[in-house]
């Protein structure tokens, strides 16, 4: 320690003898219009000294001579260099609006370093406050939806609360975890989904699915969207390298808002919405004679019909799903400071209604994040946030009983049936099915409650600084926790409880679950006199998750009581733990020279789920590019006033589920005694990680001025000892096991442009279209071919396949006794269009995300065929489509292809002379604004949505079991700032 | 200056210290199971792994049952959500890669293996050489009666026999699968007979009449007699009775039993519906009411005639299935009605008519409350075997079984032909046998 305290006092004798010839700059950044520019970055020419604009546009800056360059640069306006001396030390610059030109926007690219958006050697997707906030979102994965080239989300379900399935440049692995790490200030979220156990219920398992369907949300939700200031999106393994055994599928980093020091600022957003469903598939007209086909038909049909045979058709679809939920949205932030200190401070509520009644989704939440400077080189940074959410889910999706989750019950009723209640509130008992849906809905409740709570803390030590050099140190760490509480109840008046031994079931789910991480980074910058700069950063990792699942259901309550210990008998108990270790290393170097900047990094991790748990998997990366514009060579008045070229190579790895190596034998109870059995899962005490190899190549231009750009990359990944679920022949005694056993290859496409048509003083537009493509192709397989779980229930019934030589999202059918190809969930591309106008004090935008191609597998029909209460059974194709099951399969997988108009904003933000008029200068700002979500849809796909996964986030896989129906939402907004 | 100095000294001793206690929660990355008992603990013991081999061969028995009842055409499977039992199970083909075969096959190998890791452990359970050749018998005799139910299922196709080692030896054909199983049997049967007068572990009461080595091989020559049925060697079918738990006064139910109950982590019956609820999944097939003899108790015990006639995928059906009462009621493995009625079947073969007669006519006395029947001709006695099979054995999973083993599959009742006005469904076929799972190829 005394050593330690010697050489800080050593560095703090440098700064003083430096600060001898000092020149204090002080000024102010203003836009074209002298509205103060805060938060711009005002760097020393050829040199590490740099500062930020605070508030009113104010900087001040410290140079350690006489005289120098100073560069002022914002993100959307056009860098500015100005020379400053002795003389004349007050400079107020203006800043030139470009909004497309994101050069100067600095990117994270690791632990510890970020770099300048016009040297990355990476498509890195990027998107600010404004571009999150545009249109409200329940979960904070919606927002990237359609935004950027090789980004595609996909709801798994329309179920209020989220669900929601991220693919990176498609595909990375066919049974390990398919979502991206998602890094909340420097804290690894856990973003697991967590089942109900309505299984125990619906029985969804019965039928070939291994897991459990119980539609649950992914944690990820539990982040507030207006909380965030910035969101990356890493890719690839080339850019995500630094990010080592957990990145196969990308990371997305996500930077919450902070305090910045000056007056408090207030802001203020309220909004008002509806939610309605986008598409009903209509109903079946019945005759006597069809009515025949159900049990009691004739004789039900007679009781509603007339003479003529007509009556009263019975509109389930309007009766569940037509609903029109009211959503209620309201947040409050305040941010400020003092020169050492600034605070963040945020409340949230949000009460979104779900198209079936009785489900929603309600989240509040508070935020408090904390910046303090305990010296000019000490600081700490603190993020403390608090989250509830309650989701009431309903009952959707696969089931084996008969009838009991909503969809399928609804696909099981002819619609001469009423299913609603009679006026002393009784039920008619549905003979058509095990449950009487409406009543399942009024009386039934299958709720997720989640409390969570993330903090996350980063202490910055500037060790060492002089003109040319700095060492700063980092720690950072993190625990995110949270509990979820599940509660499904079933009232033993429900119609399928009455059926069961002992009716009246409480399924009740406690999950606790603890992330914790810390970091220590240690970066290097040195900048020679000529600009050329050389970064090291090096850094070890802590990681741990510790999570705990108990579930325990109960049968034979009494109406009215749900408590577990009230119900007659236990019938069922879980207890599922998840304990994972993980360290890391990494050491990363950058090198700027001149137009040229090249990384190089490599990062070391090993994990207690892997075969080996010492074992040290290896991540290296690196990667250039190279401005060309700005050599001699380039021509000053060419269109092209920006040209990089970039390329990029890395890996990433996925880790093995933390239950794969493990032989273990499985507890059986009978006559009240356990019996023992090998687990069904053979142990592979040999399991790897996946490793993922990516090559990124790709150029960034600029036209006439930055009024148009574009970007274009090509990547190729590799996927090396592919981590399968191999079903391993049953006779051995086992089911399944876990093996590093084949290769893949994912590769696309991606190709953005941004363009200004017009940029006048009172319009402008500014557009953006992101096309791309991805193509997965399983390169080799160690073992035979095999039906992917989760991906589908038989080959007769569609089934996504993987198999040598073939597309990895192939869909394989029956066609006359033959096994073939007759689908492919991959798209051709998707394209989207982001438009953003300005019209004096009005701003419009919207946004439309086409899809090309990519197969679903659409089983609601199946059922709804199967049952007889399909719409066109009447027709010959009906009838030819319901006749075909068994013979052939085709009729059962779709075009996915689709148009959306996901995202569009009509908003009047009052000019500043008339709010200051009417509010006496009190606001800074008052906006109204007319949103919509999916308010418009374009596809040929029969059933509700081809957006759709009846498993969840399973990494391949459309496939619709009577679903939850997605939602378009319309909201009115009112925000202000103070 | 000087303060400044302090207050970084606090705030490194302050992120010193955080990090510190971080650090010091971070554990040992070699984590063992944190959910199940590793396979190689000590606390492994006979109990646990014998009630495994009772418990697991209750897996899968509902799919087991509904394919072999549908197939049969002794019940509907009249599921909304899922259109394979009323169409793959009726209109074929099986799908090699479903879960109606795949579940069934790989619960019984599941059980064989847990088997193979008893004998392979032996030395290590801490058993005398008496109780080891009880574990050893009785073991045996369960993997026999796995390998049997499997061989039902795929019959021509065949199945794997040695499974002991990581990788699974060859199909192997019928005829060598029988030899195999019978072969097993026996070996059982003769280690029981050195196993002393007690079991080292409790059994389940499903094997109360069988808790003892000596009573648990009454159990075991049931089973050979099976076998032997199966293979046609119709003396080895009486020698093997000889040896088991037959018995012409005893009650027809005397046998060795699945026990279930609604305990938590327990399993329930499979058969088991609430006749009073407003909807049945399971359903017999018409023609076991049909084809009855007036007044066969039989019927009546295991068949309730309903009120409402269930129309699902053209098929309708107002029979109810009652043979198990409760939703804890047991599932029989083996009977002495069975046992019976094998011992007639081999008689028949044999040429014994009365001898075949007495035991047929035993069974329709006690378990259908039947005047008694004569045989004449071999074919009108077989007829009338199967009879008496299909309704004291009904839905226990032999009659699909029986009438392929007779070459009379095609006498089974076909519901759907092509051109049913409005199905669009069918022609159903009766399926021979299940192909060999994808998975073992």
């Amino acid at each position: 320690m005394r050593r330690l305290s010697a050489t800080f006092g050593l560095l703090c004798l440098f700064s003083i003898l430096s600060m001898a010839q000092n020149l204090e700059v002080a000024g102010k950044v203003l836009t074209e219009t002298d509205e103060p520019l805060p938060g711009a970055t005002i760097t020393v020419k050829g040199t590490t000294l740099s500062t930020v604009s605070g508030d009113g546009g104010f900087y001040r800056i410290t140079i350690p001579s006489s005289e120098a360059t100073l560069i002022y640069s914002f993100v959307g306006f056009k860098t500015a260099e100005k020379n400053v001396t002795a003389s004349n030390p007050n400079l107020v610059v203006k800043l030139a609006e470009s909004p497309l030109d994101y050069k100067e926007e600095m990117v994270i690219t690791g632990f510890a370093s970020s770099v300048k958006r016009q040297n990355l050697a990476n498509s890195v997707a990027s998107m600010s406050t404004e571009d999150i906030e545009r249109v409200p979102v329940q979960s904070v994965d919606e927002v990237l939806g359609a935004k950027f080239a090789g980004v595609q989300v996909r709801s798994n379900s329309g179920t209020p609360g989220g669900g929601m399935s991220v693919k990176l440049r498609g595909i990375s692995t066919i049974n390990g975890n398919s979502q991206p790490l998602y890094v909340v200030d420097g804290v690894i979220m856990n973003n697991s989904a967590i089942q109900s156990g309505t299984d125990l219920v619906t029985d969804a398992t019965g039928g070939g699915g291994r897991d459990p369907q119980d539609n649950p949300s992914n944690r990820i939700a539990d982040i507030i969207p207006s909380d965030i200031a910035s969101i990356e999106v890493l890719k690839g393994p080339s850019a995500a390298a630094i990010y080592g055994a957990k990145a196969s599928n990308g990371v997305v980093i996500i930077t919450t808002k902070k305090g910045t020091s000056g007056k408090t600022q207030y802001d203020l957003n309220m909004g008002f919405g509806q939610r309605s469903i986008i598409k009903k598939l209509g109903q079946r007209v019945f005759t006597r004679e069809t009515a025949a086909g159900f049990t009691n038909g004739v004789e039900l049909f007679d009781q509603v019909a007339d003479a003529n045979g007509n009556y009263q058709i019975q509109d389930f679809e309007d009766q569940m799903y037509g609903h029109e939920g009211s959503i209620y949205e309201l947040n409050f932030s305040a941010r400020g400071g003092s020169d050492k200190t600034a605070f963040f401070i945020s409340g949230y509520s949000l009460d979104d209604e779900g198209i079936i009644e009785r489900t929603g989704y309600v989240k509040n939440g508070v935020r408090l994040n904390l910046d303090h400077r305990f010296t000019n080189r000490i600081r700490l940074s603190v993020a403390t946030n608090f989250v509830k959410s309650v989701s009431d889910r309903g009952l959707v999706n696969n089931e084996n009983n008969n009838g009991t989750t909503f969809g399928v019950a609804l696909v099981q009723t002819p619609n001469f049936f009423n299913l609603q209640p009679d006026e002393n509130g009784n039920y008619p008992v549905n003979p058509f099915a095990s449950s009487n849906p409406i009543q399942t809905r009024d009386l039934m409740t299958n709720r997720e409650t989640v409390s969570r709570t993330s903090t996350s803390m980063k202490f910055d030590w500037e060790l060492f600084a002089t003109e040319s050099q700095t060492l700063d140190f980092n720690i950072t760490g993190g625990l995110d926790f949270f509990s979820q509480e599940s509660e499904a109840i079933f009232p033993a008046s429900l119609q399928f409880e009455q059926l069961r031994p002992n009716p009246g079931t409480s399924i009740v789910g406690e999950t606790e679950s603890e992330n914790s991480n810390v970091y220590f980074n240690l970066k290097h910058s040195y900048i020679s006199g000529s600009g050329n700069s050389f970064t090291t950063s090096a850094g070890l990792q802590f990681e741990e998750q510790d999570a705990n699942r108990v579930l325990i259901a109960s049968e034979g309550l009494f109406p009215g009581v749900t408590n577990i210990n009230q119900g007659a008998i236990i019938t069922n108990t879980n207890q599922i733990r998840v304990l994972q270790r993980d360290e890391g290393f990494f050491l990363q170097e950058e090198v700027q020279l001149g137009p040229i900047y090249m990384v190089a990094g490599i990062r070391g991790d090993s994990s207690s789920v892997n075969g080996d748990s010492d074992k040290v998997y290896t991540y290296p990366k690196a990667a250039i590019s190279s401005r060309l514009s700005e050599y001699d060579f380039w021509s000053d008045n060419s269109f092209i006033n920006e040209f990089k070229v970039r390329a990029a190579w890395g890996k990433t790895g996925n880790l093995p589920q933390s239950s794969a190596k493990y032989d273990s034998l499985i507890a059986n109870v009978i006559g009240g005694a356990v019996g023992l059995l090998p687990l069904k899962n053979k142990g592979n005490p040999d399991i790897e990680p996946e490793t993922s190899t990516e090559v990124e190549l790709g150029f960034d231009a600029g036209f006439f001025d930055d009024k148009a750009t574009v970007s274009f990359s090509y990547f190729k990944k590799d996927i090396t000892d592919l981590i399968l679920l191999w079903d391993i022949p049953p006779s051995t005694g086992f089911d399944t096991t876990f093996i590093n056993g084949g290769e893949m290859e994912t590769d696309g496409l991606e190709f953005s442009l941004g363009v200004i048509p017009v940029k006048k003083a009172e319009f402008d537009w500014t557009a953006r279209f992101n096309w791309y493509t991805v193509d997965s192709v399983i390169t080799k397989l160690d073992i035979a071919a095999f039906n992917l779980d989760n991906g589908g229930f038989a080959p007769f019934l569609g089934q996504h396949r993987i198999e040598e030589g073939r597309s990895a999202t192939q869909i394989i059918g029956v066609e006359n006794g033959q096994t073939v190809q007759i689908g492919d969930e991959t798209p051709d591309f998707q394209l989207s269009w982001d438009n953003n106008m300005r019209w004096k004090e009005w701003t419009f935008s919207f946004l439309l995300d086409w899809k090309e191609g990519g197969d679903v597998i659409n089983l609601t029909t199946l059922l709804s065929d199967l049952n007889g209460t399909t719409p066109d059974l009447d027709t010959q194709a009906g009838q030819d489509r319901a006749g075909a099951l068994g013979t052939t399969t085709s009729q059962l997988v779709e075009d996915g292809s689709y148009i959306k108009l996901r995202e569009v904003r009509l908003q009047y933000s009052l000019a500043k002379g008339p709010l200051n008029r009417m509010f006496n200068d009190r606001l800074s700002y008052l906006r109204f604004a007319l949103t919509g979500r999916n308010i418009w849809t374009d596809t040929d796909y029969s059933s509700y949505d081809p957006e759709v996964s009846n498993f969840s986030n399973a990494p391949i896989g459309s496939v619709e079991v009577a679903p939850y129906p997605t939602s378009k939402s319309w909201y009115f907004q009112i925000s202000a700032g103070l | 200056m000087k303060n400044m100095f302090t207050k970084a000294r606090f705030s490194i001793l302050t992120g010193l210290a955080v990090t510190v206690l971080m650090l010091s929660s971070c554990g040992s990355q070699d984590i063992s199971d944190p959910n199940n008992l590793p396979s190689d603990s000590p606390s492994v013991s006979i109990q646990g792994l014998a009630l495994g081999m009772e418990s697991g061969v209750r897996d899968n028995l509902n799919t087991y049952l509904r394919v072999t009842g549908s197939i049969g055409r002794e019940i509907y499977y009249f599921q909304g959500a899922d259109p394979r039992f009323t169409g793959e199970l009726l209109e074929g083909p099986i799908d090699d890669g479903g879960f109606l075969l795949l579940r069934p096959w790989e619960s019984a190998y599941r059980v064989i293996r847990n088997g193979n890791d008893i004998l392979a452990r032996m030395g290590d359970l801490g058993l005398t050489g008496e109780q080891a050749s009880g574990a050893s018998g009785f073991v045996k005799t369960f993997q026999a009666y796995m390998h049997l139910r499997n061989l039902t299922y795929t019959w021509d196709n065949g199945i794997r026999f040695e499974v002991a080692g990581d990788l699974p030896g060859p199909f192997i054909d019928r005829a060598a699968a029988l030899d195999a199983i019978a072969a097993l049997l026996d070996e059982g049967h003769a280690e029981l007979s050195t196993a002393g007068s007690s079991f080292a572990w409790t059994t389940t009461a499903g094997l109360a009449a069988f808790d003892t080595p000596a009573s648990f091989a009454t159990f075991n020559r049931g089973l050979k007699a099976r076998v032997d049925a199966y293979r046609e060697n119709w003396q080895g079918v009486i020698d093997a009775l000889n040896n088991s738990f037959v018995d012409a006064t005893a009650s027809m139910d005397l046998g060795a039993y699945m026990i279930f109950s609604l305990a938590a982590g327990d399993v329930v019956n499979p058969i088991f519906e609430d006749q009073t609820g407003s909807l049945l999944i399971l359903h017999g097939h018409p023609s076991i009411q049909a084809d009855a003899e007036a007044g066969d108790q039989r019927l009546a015990r295991k068949i309730l005639v309903r009120s409402t006639t269930t129309v699902f995928d053209s098929l309708s059906s107002n029979l109810g299935v009652i043979t198990a009462e409760r939703a804890d009621s047991s599932f029989p493995i083996m009977r002495n009605e069975e046992l019976l009625l094998l011992r007639a079947e081999a008689n028949i073969h044999l040429g014994n008519m009365d001898l075949a007669a007495q035991d047929i006519n035993v069974v329709r006395h006690e378990s259908g409350g039947l005047d008694p029947v004569t045989l004449s001709d071999m074919n009108s006695a077989i007829d009338q075997l199967l009879h008496e099979r299909r309704y004291s054995l009904y839905h226990e999973g032999h009659r699909w079984v029986d009438m392929r083993r007779y070459g009379k599959l095609n006498e089974l009742p076909i519901d759907r032909v092509e051109g049913d006005a409005g199905s669009g469904r069918g022609p159903d076929v009766v399926i021979e046998q299940m192909p060999r799972p994808n998975n073992e190829t």
